[in-house]
């Protein structure tokens, strides 16, 4: 038992390239879309990128590096034609072969559109292999806009629960909301063009943070520790702005972004990355100054801040913000691994050892878990996990991955649920927000003030 | 039989009543309350109304017996305003001094004060107090009145209590519509301030707090002068709101609940105790614990001190006289031991104060903000022309 509560384990030295460890992975036919987007923009230079989907003629329209077809079971390689039942069949019979695109990596980046086939149906599936094999995995998704119909938003919430719950964020791109913050002159192609821009802007954001060395670095570790097992959905937000007013400028348009209003996204938020690029010649109180106010609009969650130049952005300032919001705290590694399944590596591990998943993979590459997160130690509360064949487990874990993190879920829940308190008296009033708190929702719920 | 010049009227729109104060300027320069009336207020949410048309019945009922008790008629009210979105604020406006030998005219003064009324405010918000506080004449600190004093620079400090125009409007409409004109938009708890505190308080500094049903306004004065002020969105009505969640009973019940059995000290005679709640027709007897519904309306209250003493911050230590309390939410069972745990100086009920009257009136803290209107009412027409110790711009573009 000591052994198990012992958090520290001494890191070795990883000797592969940083540009390695990373994977992006687009899914379906929109994932695919936003990662020839994120290309084309230049993002991602020197980085794999790999195209899944359901339908060979799309993927060889495509110019990801890697492509594989899913066989959806469909007569001459038509797609699963959105039934995400069909997209996620297609992943789970792949799933040898999806493993094999995540050896070694790090970090997982999953890009879909939720609502339709495969996007839907086997991304939480590449989410769940990614995590399995050791990497980090973010996923961004897109849902449908409002006119696409209800079997698409149906399809859109499960396919997103299911994400978040394979995944350890997902930060949704809610194409509604883009809608809403254009005017009503805007064509298609705007819409469309403004999404994948803010998409574009988001990853990229993400991607210089955790690839180009900072002033104040945000690495991989501390971006791992805030999102690791969070099961949450995130939203991001990127914003440029040049100019004598900058600093202002950027601001204005952080809490202008579509996905990070009208609701007060930062306020509520449990944890926030923020991230400021900025030009060789930007002065530093300016940069202090927009991570000031962020930090000021988010008193109640955990902050991590990172700061960066690079010198191709002479006179401006770039913000990248990832917020999370209502996710459960962190949990012990073992609880949620234990609901999304057991498989690591080659099965190298014993089973009985689940709750603390610590250890060399087969190649060798250290994965930094559980211990270090925060939070309760589960050592003396998960059981030893039952002896399984690596068939069951795989069925197991196929079957009732969702289903079990739900109920995982649910026993370290520590914020109440406030959507199911009635505001009573105050249904109807302008809700009185006070640093991040709805101060109509009764104290003792919100302190969790136990009456017994 | 009075003279109607001397009689002011101070209308307060509650949450849970709406209030009217008659009140008469003695011709020795005191004040004295003629008659006081209520209603019991059904279209007001959190301070503002969200029924004008209750609102105005309400109104009309309160002002009728008014009226009735001090045997007058009413005209023109002095209105209270109150919400979450009134703010105060400090700020200053410096003037340079131009004249040859330097010596400081009522012009320069009055240059330093507009400068100061010149604030940035969002743009759909009106200005509704500009309250004089003091000067600084080059870097002497602390000038009462820098009219013939010698100087290069005079610095106004003032403190700006703003509102949405928009909400503000919302209820001096529903005065103006029974044909009553309204001379002034007063902020509630800068009346309640004026009601409660005394010269030798305001001196030595004071916090008021009006604890109302919807909104709790308040406002702290230092030196005599008013250095902060603001509103917090929650009353009794939150309270009443807790319990009726907490213990699953109807927001009437809980309501009578707060009253009967309400408090914030939890001690031993409560732990494990029950009370009964009446049958009433479809609502069988129940027990209710006691422990629960104290608890329940202890953190609530504890918590909505406590963010009042955070946003007063630091400028706490200077109110020396103490806290005040008034309004509905000062009847509560053992706040003031709360209080003066929480603000860190000792707490005492706040009752209007200097006002001859009738007694009975004075005495229940929830009468502080009519008065107080009322007051500030007779002060301004006491010191009409040109504006006393205080000055307000926004009243006069409401006159019709």
């Amino acid at each position: 038992m000591e052994e198990i509560e012992s958090p520290i384990v001494p890191a070795p030295v990883v000797p592969t390239a940083p540009s390695h460890d990373f994977r992006v992975v687009a899914v379906g036919r929109a994932g695919i879309a936003a990662a020839e987007a994120l290309c084309g923009a230049g993002a991602l230079a020197g980085v794999d990128v790999i195209a899944l989907h359901t339908d060979a003629r799309v993927l060889a329209r495509s110019g990801a590096g890697h492509k594989l077809v899913l066989n959806s079971g469909q007569p001459r390689g038509l797609g699963a034609g959105g039934d995400p039942a069909l997209g996620q069949a297609a992943a789970e019979r792949e799933s040898a072969a999806i493993r094999q695109l995540f050896q070694g990596a790090r970090i997982v980046f999953v890009l879909t559109g939720l609502g339709a086939g495969t996007g839907t149906g086997a991304a939480p599936v590449v989410a769940r292999l990614a995590r399995e094999s050791g990497a980090l995995v973010l996923a961004v998704a897109t849902l449908p806009f409002q006119c696409e119909g209800r079997l698409r938003i149906g399809h859109a919430q499960a396919g997103l629960q299911a994400l978040k719950a394979a995944a350890d964020a997902v930060i949704a791109v809610p194409n509604q909301r883009v809608l809403a913050s254009m005017d009503r002159q805007a064509t298609a192609l705007d819409i469309f063009g403004a999404a994948n821009r803010l998409l574009v802007g988001g990853v990229q954001g993400l991607w210089q943070l955790l690839t180009k060395p900072g002033l104040i670095q945000v690495d991989f570790a501390s971006l791992e520790r805030l999102l690791r097992g969070r099961h949450s959905e995130s939203v991001f937000a990127s914003v440029e702005a040049r100019g004598e007013h900058r600093s202002r400028e950027v601001i204005e348009r952080l809490m202008a972004s579509p996905f990070l209003g009208p609701d007060p996204v930062l306020s509520s938020a449990d944890a926030i990355l923020v991230s400021v690029v900025s030009g060789p010649d930007v002065p530093f109180a300016e940069i202090e100054s927009v991570l000031a106010h962020v930090q000021r609009q988010a008193e109640q969650a955990q902050v991590v801040t990172g700061t960066s130049v690079e010198p191709a952005l002479a006179g401006a300032i770039v913000v990248t913000v990832v917020a999370t919001v209502g996710g459960s705290a962190p949990l012990p590694e073992a609880p949620s691994r234990g609901g999304v399944g057991f498989d690591m590596g080659e099965g190298s591990m014993p089973l009985d050892n689940e709750s603390r998943v610590i250890g060399d993979r087969p190649g060798g590459e250290y994965i930094g878990l559980g211990g270090s997160l925060g939070g309760r130690s589960s050592a003396g509360l998960v059981p030893p996990a039952p002896d399984l064949t690596p068939e069951q487990r795989e069925q197991l874990g196929g079957r009732h991955g969702t289903r079990n993190t739900t109920k995982k879920k649910k026993v370290v829940q520590s914020t109440f649920n406030f959507d199911l308190v009635s505001r009573g008296r105050f249904e109807k009033t302008e809700a009185t927000v006070l640093n991040g708190q709805d101060l109509d929702v009764p104290t003792f719920i919100r302190r969790g003030t136990a009456l017994n | 039989m009075f003279d109607p010049e001397s009689i002011v009227v101070g209308l307060e729109i509650g949450t849970s009543k709406v209030c009217a104060a008659v009140g008469e300027m003695t011709s020795q320069g005191g004040f004295k309350v003629l008659g006081l009336g209520q209603c019991r207020s059904r279209g007001v949410r959190k301070g503002e109304i969200t029924d004008p048309q209750k609102a105005s019945e309400d109104i009309r009922l309160a002002i009728a017996e008014a009226e009735q008790m001090a045997d007058v008629e009413i005209r023109s009210v002095f209105l209270g305003v109150t919400g979450a979105h009134v703010r105060g604020f400090n700020n200053r406006g410096i003037h340079p001094v131009v004249s040859a030998d330097r010596e400081i005219t009522q012009e320069d003064v009055d240059d330093a004060i507009r400068n100061a009324k010149a604030v940035n405010l969002p743009h759909d918000h009106s200005v509704l107090h500009t309250i004089r506080q003091d000067f600084v004449v080059d870097d002497h600190d602390g000038v009462q009145n820098p009219v013939r004093m010698f100087g290069a620079r005079v610095e106004a400090r003032v403190h700006v209590i703003h509102g949405q125009g928009n909400r503000l409007q919302n209820s001096i409409r529903a005065v103006q519509s029974l044909q009553l004109s309204v001379e002034q938009a007063v902020f509630t708890g800068f009346a309640s301030a004026l009601a409660v505190l005394g010269k030798e308080d305001k001196e030595m500094g004071a916090l008021v707090i009006d604890f109302g049903a919807g909104v709790t306004e308040y406002a702290l004065y230092t030196n005599s002068l008013l250095r902060h002020s603001g509103v917090l969105a929650v009353g009794g009505d939150h309270v009443s709101n807790d319990l009726a969640i907490g213990l699953k009973i109807p927001l009437g019940r809980a309501e009578q609940l707060k009253i009967e059995h309400g408090g914030v000290e939890v001690g031993p005679d409560q732990m494990g105790a029950k009370v009964s709640l009446a049958a009433e027709p479809g609502m069988p007897e129940r027990q209710v614990n006691l422990e629960h519904l104290r608890r329940i309306q202890s953190v609530r209250i504890e918590e909505t001190l406590e963010l009042i003493a955070h946003d007063v911050g630091p400028l706490l230590s200077h109110a020396r006289a103490g806290i005040y309390l008034c309004g509905g939410g000062s009847r509560t069972r053992d706040i003031l031991p709360m209080a003066s745990r929480i603000f860190g100086q000792p707490a005492q009920i706040g009752r209007a104060r200097d006002v001859s009257g009738s007694v009975a009136s004075m005495d229940h803290p929830e009468f502080a903000g009519p008065i107080g209107l009322a007051r500030f009412g007779a002060l301004r027409l006491g010191n009409q022309p040109p504006g006393g110790g205080w000055r307000s711009t926004f009243g006069n573009w409401f006159r019709r």
